[in-house]
Order: structure tokens, then C-alpha cells, then sequence
């Protein structure tokens, strides 16, 4: 474990059920996650890579072990600690974007930052990913793509240490998944990482490293030497 | 069906509540209704009670007649007097009603409960009314006095007897309430009635209808024969006091029975609609699956429409059971408040088809439109699954008051959420004004009869007690009635004591006649309140003839119009025009002031005054003023107004139970729907919410933000809720509205907001299974599903 590293995973497990029936969806891991990487989660559906974000992102308890982010023992914090812990530090982008159907794209971030006094901040972070002109569109009016770009946006005006991002690209056909692909590669900077879970092995290129899960266990842990353009990714 | 069910239970649970809630009441009333119209004919049949009574005038012409109408079956004649009888040295007004000693008549028997009939053996025997000898404790054998023509009658009690004639012991349809303690009945031999005054006496003669006679025809046919032959008095059975007064009263059992289970079974049906429509939509894939897999359309059809039968079915069977037990003990509890002698419970096979054909028809009627989308759906685009959970856009709110476009998100979100499914929540407002119409019937029916009493006993009878003189030449001394009412203002404990005439009369319009009483009290009079209608509180120096507010149409006269009054105790006929008409709660009379009487009666007639109105000195013992009042040689009754308004009040301990019991399944019922409707919101928008929950937003602010949405909705239902519920209250109340009881709505001012607060609270309360959900959402799980 070294200064920089922002998650630190120290045996943390997760197991659902006991006995005969237990189900061992995370076996105990250790390794850390510095700030400012790019970090895909790879693997086959029931490998535990979900589980290993929902971890990290607090939404779900490990079992056994600790999980520290960012300095922060997750294990040892209440159920009200883990919802600031989410709200100051997190950020969610998944597969079926998520957005409020009822508010537009410039409310829908709105709604996000005004948890965190950053409600001015909405418009440019909206037009940090493109979507300067589609502020006052509804979900129901925009393309699977831009409603993407909104959630992502969503989850950054925060401004977090964490941007975890479930299958970002598993609605969006080759072009948009790009552009997508394009602003999570951009959004892991010094302070802050970006993992994104995805069943897609195209998707690793862009990553600054690659963990591999099968079974609950990692499998495989390397840094990509070099990491392809998003607008270069084929799949 | 098992698993969807188990999977919605409490909501399932919801719909099946408010069925077998809307089920108990129509059982209960329907049945009760029943069992009381049953117990009533029993005793009708039994005492052959008359179809029609004509009082006074050519008796004998009105015999002969009417027994020449074809329809007639019998016709009898007999009399009646009202005279000062003393049980235990205590006077009280008497009805001597007269019957044959030989053996029951054949038109208004008596039901002997105790001792035995009238005996030829005993001259001097009499039953007592069974309320009369519950009152005095009275039991075969026991002695009490009746007023002769030469002084006091003693007689002696046969037995106790129940009358159909006073099953409801009113001395007249405008004296509806009497206590017990001022009013008794008789049944004496008819020779007994020979030996009273004369003048106290009424012939009377009966009829009874042969079985499927035109009973309205013949009504009216001797309505005219009565007219005609000078009577002063001709009434139907539907008309007769105590008949009129228990009818009003189990008539409103009738109408509950429809007019409340269908509340419920309107929520009910608008809770199966929304929570069949939630459950289309959540299974579309599937159901487009099985259509592309072959399953025919009308299947699936049938499959949803199920639900709404086995919801229907699970309801009401239950509901049936409990309110057809329920009618029993509330046949029984009202029988023997009101002392029908004969209970009739019977099983009626139409409260249980009537009342599982209206939840079959709730059932399959709230589920017809969703059975019907599911069974239409295109499966291709069903198995897609994409659907929307609510459509974008500004809601009408925002459009209507731009400032709230200044709102934090969040509470946009809420606002707008109300748009998202308008069907379901219109279906909430639709809840909340069925919960507030129920409620506010009852609590209106509360507040009315509440007002209208305070008003009837403090405003407008303002003595404290009425005394009635021995007729001329019936008392022992020979005094005016100004020294008689000189004689009862000196008796200690009266503070202030005025003449008064009550004279029976008959008003007559060129549309009909009215039996009635006219009061002549003295200008200015401290003892009544005149009460004009569409004026409020009038002077009491009211001039010209007033009559009460039904007469209007009941006679079809409007103020200016000449009538003719006919007083028969005094052999005159008055023409006057009516001045003005009062409304009073209890009763239709007829008022003139002394001096108008007086001048309208002529120079050679008497002073009409056979009455005086007392009021008490404060801090006096009304029980012994009473007493020292009734020992007068010339008082024939007094009867205590303060203790009717006692015995009036004391029915409203079953009106507090009744509304009470309204409130709270007016709050079930409210409850259920808004349970259901927010199930349902919440079901629908899991994701959004889980996603919420994931970036970060507190429960309690969830919380705060789901109940925000719920208490919108809330105060839009409360408020049209409130103005139906008013409106509705008004009407059921007026359908009440008879000569007898003058029934509009009166609410205290504090009624509405308790009622919207009540509604606010259930809203609330509904609340709690609803977050209990939102907080355990599995964020982890919902987060990754599709939106549905």
C-alpha cells in the first residue's frame, strides 16, 4: 500500500447466504487502486466484478476484510456515513443511464449537485460533455448516447474520487460507446479514478490497467503499456 | 396468480379490505333494513294496522262512504280522547284509545305482552302502552286515575299492551318527541269514554285495504270523502306519527345500504384498476412472450381479469358473512331501543346475490381495461420491454405559477410527479373525495342534528315548560284563562308565565290541506323565536300568519296567499294571508298572533288561550315546579320542554357511534387507495429512487420528497373532496327533510378543517408501508434493472 493509493482492497470479501448455500460472489482480495487510473473490470457475467464496485462504492458490505478509500475504512461506517461517503466522494454511471424522466438534462445534474452546494456548476458540466444545446431536452427526447453523457455528467459535477461506471457502454452501439469511452477516459485525472465493469475485452484498450475476475477471484492484474484512443476502439 | 398476488400482498391486501369494508355496510344495512321492515309488517299484520285513519267530522257519513270504495276491506269506528290521567300522583297527558271488550278489533289491535285483554267482567280494566309502563314501573293490578267529566276514574291495569299505532309513542306528527313522563296511552273499554267530557272526545273511523289495492287511489279517494264529511283530521298509514317517525329512520338504513358500499366499492375499483395496470406493465415481456409463443388473446384476457373476481371474491364473501351477522344484532339492538315487540331475522337470500353482483361488477369492471390492454399488446414490441416510467415536461402547476420554475430540483421532481401517471393520480383525488364525502356526510348529519336541536330547544322553544288547561267546563273551578295563567305564574319557582292557544287546526289551499296546530302567543313574546325563512331570526312580534317552511309546497302557497284555517275545537274558520314562513327543525305549525286571532274569531267568541308558557326561575327545582304546576285543578298536562330537549339529545349517543364508526372507514378506505396508489408510483420508479440512493441522497430526504408527492396529491383531493362531500352531505341530509324534521346542513365552523386534517393524517399514515419499501430498496439489485 503506498501514499497515493485512493482504494485499498485488505481481504475484502463478500459472501452471500452460509453454509452449503453460501455463495462467495468476492473471494478476500488484496490490491490497491491509485488516484488518476482508468481501471476496467473484466470478466464473465458472475465472475464479481459488480460486486467489487458495488464494494468500493458502498453500496454494498464486505464480509470480511477492510476496504479503505481515500483514507476511509468502509467496514467501520454506518449506513448514514456510507450515504455521505457516496454523496461526497462517488459517482455512479450504468448501463441504463438512470435518469429522472420528469426533469431535463440540465435538472437531472441539477439534482445531483444541489446535494453538494455545486448546483451552479450543472450547466458546465454539461457542456463538458457535449450537451451544451440539449440542456432544456427531456430523457424522453434524447438519444441513448446523450442520455449517457448526462448521467456521466450527473455523477461528475460532484466531483468525486470515484467515478464507477457498470456496463457504461452496453446500451450504445460502436460510435456513441466511443464518445462515451472518450469522456471516461478523460475524466480519471490526478485526484481522481475512474473503474468501469464491462464484460466487453475491446473496452480494456483504453484502461490504464486491467483486472480480470472469474469465479469471485482475481484472476489477472496488469497495467496496459500502452492504452488505445477511445475513437480508436473496435468491438 | 398466486405469486403476483404474494409478491403485491399488501396491496392485494388493500383492495380486498375496502371490498369486504364496502360489503360489512351494504350487508349490515341491507339486512338490517330487512329485518326492521320485516318486524314492523309483522306487527302491522298482526294488530291490523290501519291503511287509513280519518279523525272527526260526519263519522258516520265517512264510514258509509268509504266502505263503498271498492279496495276497502274493512272499516271500523271507534274514539279517542286526550285527557289528564295520574299514575302516582303524577299528572301527565293521557291518549285513551277505545276498544271493543268483547275481542281485538279488526283495525289497530293491540299485542298483549303481559296480563290479559280488556275484560266485559271488568269495566273498569285497562292495558297500558308498554312504554307508559315501562316509564312507571305499571304491571297488572296497579291502580292510577283518569280525569271524568264528574271528576277522577279510577281504573286498573290488565295488562301491558304494544300498539302499532305507537310502536313510536308521538302524541302527533308535529309533537314527534315526548317524554314519557308527560305523554301515556290507554286502551280502554270503549264504555269508559262515555263517561268523559264529550269535548275531549274524537270519533275516529278506520280502514283497511283489501291485499294488492291501489292504495294511492284510495288515499287520495278518502282524503276527499274526509274533506268532504268535515273531518279534521285524515292521514295514510305512511303518515301516521309513530309509522312516519320509524320509517324516516330505518328509510335511512335503506339508503346507507346503497350509498356507502358504493363509496367503497368505487375505491376498491379505482385501487384494482391502478394496481391491475401497474401489474400489466411490469409483466409486458412475459406477456408478450406468451402471445408470440401461441397463447391465444382472450387468455390472457381472462388471466388478468381473474384478479379482479378472486380480489372480489376474497372481499366480499367475508364482508357478506360479518354483515349479515352484524344486521343481526343491530335488528335486535334497534328493536329494543324502540321496544318492537316482535323480532323478525331472517336470512335474505338478496343481500347475498345483490352483494356479491356489486363486487363482481367492481371487480371485473375496474380490471376490463387493463385485462384488455395486456390481451392487446403487440408482442414484439411488449417482449422489448422498454417502457417509459413517465412522460417529460413541465407540469401544469409550474406552467400556471412560473415561480415555482425558481424550486430547488428536487421538489420539481415532486411537483411534476404528479403528472407522470395522470390516470393514477386522478384515480388518488378521485380516493380522497369519495373518503371526504363519506366522512362528511356523517360528521355532517352530526353537526346538523347538533345545531338544529340547540336552535329548536334554545332559540325557538324558549319555555322551559308548556301547560295545558282542562277544556271549558271540565274544570273544577270556573276561572278565565288569564287567572289560570295567573294562577301558574304565582306558583313558586316561575320566573314569567304567558297564554298561549294550541288549537288543532286544518290549512287549506286550493292545492290540499295540512293537520296541524296553530300557536297564538302574545306580541312580543318571550317564549318563541320566529325564525323567517331566508331571514334568520325574525322580531317576535311577528303580524300576520305564519306558517312552517314545508307548507310552502305541501300546499303550494307563497307568502300573500289567503288560506282558510280551520279550527274545530272551536268551531270556526279563519281566512288569512300568509305572512311569512318560519324554519323550524322539528315540526309544521301554524302561527297568529293573539289579537289577530282574537279579531279574526269575532267580538262574541271567547278568549282562545287553553295554555301557558312557563319559564323557571333560575336555580329552581323543575321536577317540584312541575308537580306544584301539574296539582292545579285546571292544568291538565305539563310537559317539560327541557326534558324533551334531554330525550332528543339522548339519541345522539348512536349518532356519535355511527359518525364515529364513519370516520374511521372513511379513513380505512382513504388509506387503502392512497396505500395502493403510492405502491404502485414507488414500484414504477424503483430505479430512479435506488439510483437516487446510490449517488448519495439521504433516506430521510427520499422520504420527505416520496411523502411530498403523496401530501400534493392529498391536498388536491381534499379540497374538491370537501366541496362533494358538502354538497353530498347537504342532499342526503335533505332527503330526510319531511313535515317533521326540518333537516339542512348546518356545520360548525371547525368541521372542515378537522376533516381535511383527518385526511391529511391517513395520507400520512399511508405513508409508512410505502417508505418502509423505499428504505429497503436493494440499491445494488435495482440500480441494474431496466426501468418498468
Amino acid at each position: 500500500m503506498h501514499e497515493g493509493d485512493l482504494v485499498v482492497l485488505d481481504g475484502a470479501a463478500k459472501t452471500y447466504g452460509s453454509g452449503e448455500l453460501a455463495v462467495h460472489a468476492l473471494r478476500p482480495t488484496a490490491l490497491t487502486i491509485p488516484a488518476g487510473q482508468l481501471v476496467v473490470l473484466l470478466g464473465p457475467s458472475g465472475s464479481g466484478k459488480t460486486t467489487f464496485l458495488d464494494l468500493i462504492g458502498g453500496i454494498e458490505r464486505p464480509t470480511a476484510g477492510r476496504l479503505v478509500v481515500d483514507g476511509r475504512d468502509l467496514v467501520t461506517l454506518d449506513r448514514e456515513e456510507l450515504t455521505c461517503y457516496r454523496r461526497d466522494d462517488v459517482g455512479f454511471v450504468f448501463q441504463f443511464f438512470n435518469l429522472v424522466p420528469t426533469l431535463t438534462a440540465l435538472e437531472n445534474v441539477e439534482l445531483m449537485a444541489e446535494l453538494v452546494g455545486r448546483g451552479p456548476e450543472s450547466r458546465q458540466a454539461l457542456e463538458a460533455v457535449g450537451l451544451g444545446d440539449r440542456l432544456d431536452h427531456f430523457p424522453g427526447a434524447l438519444s441513448g448516447g446523450q442520455q449517457q453523457r448526462v448521467a456521466i455528467a450527473r455523477a461528475l459535477v460532484k466531483q468525486p474520487r470515484l467515478l464507477l461506471c457498470d456496463e457504461p457502454t452496453g446500451s450504445l452501439d460502436l460510435e456513441t460507446g466511443r464518445q462515451v469511452l472518450g469522456l471516461l477516459r478523460s475524466a480519471a485525472r490526478a485526484e481522481r479514478s475512474v473503474i468501469v465493469v464491462t464484460h466487453n475485452s475491446a473496452i480494456a484498450e483504453v484502461a490504464d490497467r486491467v483486472i480480470r475476475l472469474r469465479s469471485g477471484e482475481v484472476v489477472d492484474d496488469r497495467r496496459n503499456e500502452t492504452s488505445l484512443p477511445a475513437a480508436e476502439v473496435q468491438w | 396468480m398466486r405469486r403476483d398476488v404474494r409478491a403485491r400482498r399488501g396491496q392485494f391486501a388493500a383492495v380486498v379490505v375496502t371490498i369486504f369494508l364496502g360489503l360489512v355496510l351494504f350487508a349490515l344495512s341491507y339486512d338490517a333494513y330487512a329485518n326492521l321492515k320485516a318486524s314492523y309488517q309483522r306487527v302491522f299484520e298482526i294488530t291490523g294496522f290501519a291503511d287509513f285513519t280519518v279523525g272527526g267530522g260526519d263519522t258516520g257519513a265517512i264510514l258509509a262512504a268509504g266502505e263503498a270504495l271498492p279496495g276497502v276491506d274493512t272499516v271500523l269506528r271507534r274514539r279517542v280522547a286526550d285527557l289528564p290521567i295520574v299514575v302516582d300522583g303524577h299528572k301527565l297527558l293521557g291518549r285513551l284509545v277505545g276498544l271493543p271488550v268483547a275481542g281485538q278489533p279488526s283495525v289497530d289491535g293491540v299485542i298483549v305482552l303481559d296480563g290479559t285483554y280488556l275484560s266485559p267482567e271488568q269495566s273498569d280494566g285497562v292495558l297500558v302502552e308498554k312504554h307508559m309502563a315501562a316509564n312507571f314501573g305499571l304491571r297488572p293490578g296497579d291502580r292510577l286515575q283518569v280525569q271524568g267529566s264528574a271528576g277522577p276514574l279510577e281504573v286498573v291495569v290488565l295488562g301491558e299492551a304494544a300498539s302499532a299505532e305507537y310502536l313510536w309513542p308521538a302524541p302527533s306528527r308535529q309533537q314527534i318527541f315526548a317524554s314519557q313522563d308527560d305523554f301515556g296511552v290507554l286502551f280502554v273499554p270503549e264504555s269508559l269514554l262515555d263517561g268523559v267530557q264529550p269535548s275531549a272526545v274524537t270519533s275516529q273511523v278506520l280502514f283497511r285495504y283489501s291485499p294488492g289495492a291501489d292504495r294511492a287511489s284510495l288515499d287520495a279517494r278518502l282524503t276527499e270523502v274526509a274533506r268532504r264529511h268535515g273531518s279534521t283530521d285524515a292521514f295514510a298509514r305512511a303518515d301516521q306519527p309513530s309509522n312516519a317517525a320509524l320509517s324516516e329512520d330505518i328509510d335511512g338504513f335503506g339508503e346507507m345500504a346503497v350509498l356507502f358500499p358504493m363509496l367503497f366499492l368505487g375505491a376498491a375499483a379505482m385501487a384494482t384498476y391502478i394496481l391491475l395496470t401497474r401489474l400489466v406493465l411490469s409483466q409486458q415481456a412475459q406477456i408478450g412472450l406468451l402471445l408470440s409463443g401461441g397463447f391465444r388473446r382472450r387468455t390472457v384476457f381472462r388471466h388478468f381479469l381473474a384478479y379482479g373476481l378472486v380480489a372480489a371474491f376474497a372481499g366480499a364473501v367475508p364482508g357478506l358473512v360479518v354483515g349479515i351477522v352484524l344486521a343481526r344484532f343491530a335488528t335486535r339492538l334497534y328493536t329494543d331501543a324502540v321496544s318492537v315487540p316482535i323480532q323478525v331475522i331472517g336470512f335474505h337470500a338478496e343481500t347475498v346475490i345483490v352483494g356479491l353482483l356489486f363486487a363482481v361488477a367492481a371487480g371485473t369492471l375496474s380490471t376490463l381495461a387493463p385485462a384488455w390492454r395486456a390481451s392487446r399488446l403487440a408482442p414484439a414490441t411488449a417482449m422489448r420491454g422498454q417502457v417509459g416510467s413517465g412522460r417529460g415536461g413541465r407540469s401544469l402547476l409550474e406552467r400556471l405559477a412560473p415561480p415555482l420554475r425558481a424550486l430547488p430540483t428536487a421538489w420539481k421532481m415532486v411537483i411534476r410527479g404528479i403528472g407522470r401517471n395522470r390516470r393514477r393520480s386522478l384515480s388518488t383525488v378521485l380516493g380522497m373525495i369519495l373518503a371526504a364525502t363519506l366522512i362528511l356526510a356523517s360528521w355532517g348529519m352530526l353537526d346538523t342534528t347538533s345545531v338544529l336541536l340547540e336552535r329548536q330547544f334554545v332559540d325557538i322553544q324558549r319555555q322551559d315548560a308548556e301547560v295545558s288547561f282542562r277544556p271549558a267546563g271540565t274544570a273544577p273551578t270556573s276561572a278565565t284563562p288569564a287567572e289560570e295563567v295567573a294562577a301558574v305564574a304565582a306558583v313558586p319557582g316561575v320566573q314569567d308565565a304567558e297564554g298561549v292557544a294550541v288549537l288543532p287546526a286544518t290549512i287549506r289551499s286550493a292545492s290540499g290541506a295540512y293537520s296541524t296546530e296553530l300557536r297564538s302567543f302574545t306580541p312580543g313574546t318571550r317564549m318563541h323565536g320566529f325564525y323567517l325563512q331566508g331571514d334568520g331570526a325574525a322580531a317576535t312580534g311577528a303580524t300576520g300568519l305564519l306558517l312552517g317552511a314545508p307548507l310552502r309546497d305541501l300546499l303550494g302557497v307563497a307568502e300573500a296567499d289567503e288560506v282558510a284555517v280551520k279550527l274545530p275545537s272551536l268551531g270556526a274558520t279563519l281566512r288569512e294571508r300568509v305572512t311569512g314562513f318560519v324554519d323550524e327543525p322539528m315540526g309544521t305549525f301554524a302561527y297568529l298572533p293573539q289579537p289577530a286571532l282574537q279579531e279574526a274569531l269575532g267580538p262574541g267568541a271567547g278568549d282562545p288561550v287553553n295554555a301557558a308558557m312557563v319559564i323557571f326561575a333560575p336555580g329552581a327545582d323543575a321536577a317540584v315546579v312541575r308537580e306544584q304546576i301539574a296539582a292545579l285543578p285546571q292544568v291538565a298536562a305539563v310537559v317539560d320542554s327541557r326534558a324533551l330537549a334531554t330525550l332528543a339529545r339522548s339519541f345522539m349517543g348512536l349518532f356519535y357511534a355511527f359518525v364515529g364508526l364513519m370516520v374511521v372507514l372513511g379513513g380505512v378506505m382513504a388509506l387503502a387507495l392512497i396505500y395502493t396508489t403510492m405502491s404502485a408510483n414507488i414500484s414504477e420508479r424503483l430505479t430512479e429512487l435506488a439510483s437516487l440512493r446510490a449517488a448519495g441522497m439521504g433516506r430521510r430526504r427520499l422520504a420527505l420528497l416520496v411523502t411530498g408527492e403523496n401530501l400534493l396529491l392529498t391536498l388536491l383531493g381534499i379540497v374538491p373532496g370537501l366541496v362533494v362531500g358538502y354538497y353530498a352531505s347537504a342532499a342526503f341530509l335533505s332527503s330526510f327533510s319531511s313535515d317533521l324534521f326540518s333537516l339542512e346542513l348546518e356545520l360548525r365552523p371547525w368541521t372542515l378543517p378537522l376533516v381535511a386534517l383527518a385526511l391529511i393524517a391517513v395520507a400520512l399514515l399511508s405513508q409508512w408501508p410505502v417508505l418502509r419499501a423505499v428504505d429497503r430498496i436493494d440499491v445494488a439489485v435495482v440500480v441494474r434493472e431496466r426501468s418498468a
